[in-house]
């Protein structure tokens, strides 16, 4: 009997463990599958922040948002691509692309959907781990 | 008529000024990496976004980078970086405003490495510290880059980490930084 209960307790251990390593070593999700919560057009997100960074930050930050606006161009750093999107005169938003799936092909003046995560404010709004919306 | 002609010199003369004689060189899409070792797991993260200004006249460089922007290969990492040891809603930005020492020492109309020592207050968690560091500025036909490496202590910056994952984070991170400037026209 004692058996079992010591076979029983370190079964639960062992999954208990399982669980908790799988947990820890899960991977940051990919934006592609991740549900947008906020639609929006680049110049309008570029002017929220310009205008208030605080406010802003709290209602975006952290938060997977499709943004919609025109191509100024793409950049290619290392291993690294980024969109700018035309956000007015002072600034634009800066997606840094996740998947470039699509993303050769852009022009400059080209209308795009960009999904990806909203990071916060330096000199253009950041968005980290982008992807091409179709 | 001569009147006219004086004011479109002007004109192009202090256009052309504004254009080209700043000598400054600025990213967008900078490099930052830390790193922290423990005979537990090594931990990196990565920022592609980092923003940085050089002046190669006065020598004056500054940083500015978002902490939300470092990337981790595990998402729960990620998190309690965010949430529990920086508190990026409460201090959003990193910054570093300084001063490249020797800049005479660095001819940017040459190819070459040169050595540089950087100095200036690194601001990271709210706390600003002055720090100092080696690093190289290489010029190759026109193109500028900046590499340094150097380490923060995390209790200089008041960032806590729990006795949990005590062992698993590193108490003196290392930080690497790679930027390819292009030139500042404005």
């Amino acid at each position: 009997m004692k058996k079992y209960i010591l076979i029983a307790i370190l079964a639960i251990g062992a999954i208990g463990a399982y669980i908790g390593k799988t947990m820890y070593d899960k991977p940051v999700a990919s934006t592609a599958d991740v549900k947008t919560e906020v639609q929006i057009d680049a110049a309008t997100l570029f002017t929220e922040f310009e205008q208030n960074e605080q406010s802003a930050g709290d209602k975006y930050n952290d938060k997977a948002i499709a943004v919609k606006g025109t191509v100024q161009g793409v950049t290619t750093e290392g291993d690294k691509t980024t969109v700018m999107l035309n956000g007015g005169d002072m600034g634009g938003v800066s997606c840094e692309m996740q998947d470039k799936t699509g993303v050769d092909n852009l022009k400059q003046g080209d209308a795009v959907t960009i999904k990806g995560v909203c990071t916060g404010y330096l000199t253009d709004v950041i968005l980290v781990r982008c992807v091409l919306d179709k | 008529m001569k009147k006219q002609i004086v004011v479109l010199v002007l004109l192009a003369v202090v256009s052309a000024s504004t254009v080209f004689a700043q000598g400054k060189y600025m990213t967008k899409n900078g490099h930052i990496e830390f790193f922290s070792a423990t005979p537990m797991e090594n931990i990196a993260a990565n920022n592609d976004k980092v923003s940085s200004v050089l002046d190669s006249q006065t020598g004056k460089l500054d940083f500015a980078l978002l902490i939300k922007a470092f990337e981790f290969e595990k998402a729960l990492m990620q998190e309690h970086f965010n949430e529990n040891y920086m508190e990026s809603d409460k201090f959003p930005k990193s910054t570093f405003k300084g001063q490249v020492v020797n800049i005479s020492d660095v001819n940017f109309s040459k190819n070459g490495t040169y050595n540089v020592t950087v100095k200036g207050d690194l601001t990271i968690h709210g706390v600003t510290k002055t720090v100092e560091t080696p690093g190289t500025i290489t010029v190759k036909d026109g193109t500028v880059s900046a590499n340094a490496k150097f380490s923060v202590a995390l209790a200089d910056y008041n960032i806590e980490i729990p006795k949990l994952v005590r062992d698993n984070i590193a108490k003196t991170i290392a930080i690497t930084v790679a930027m390819n400037y292009q030139p500042y026209e404005k």
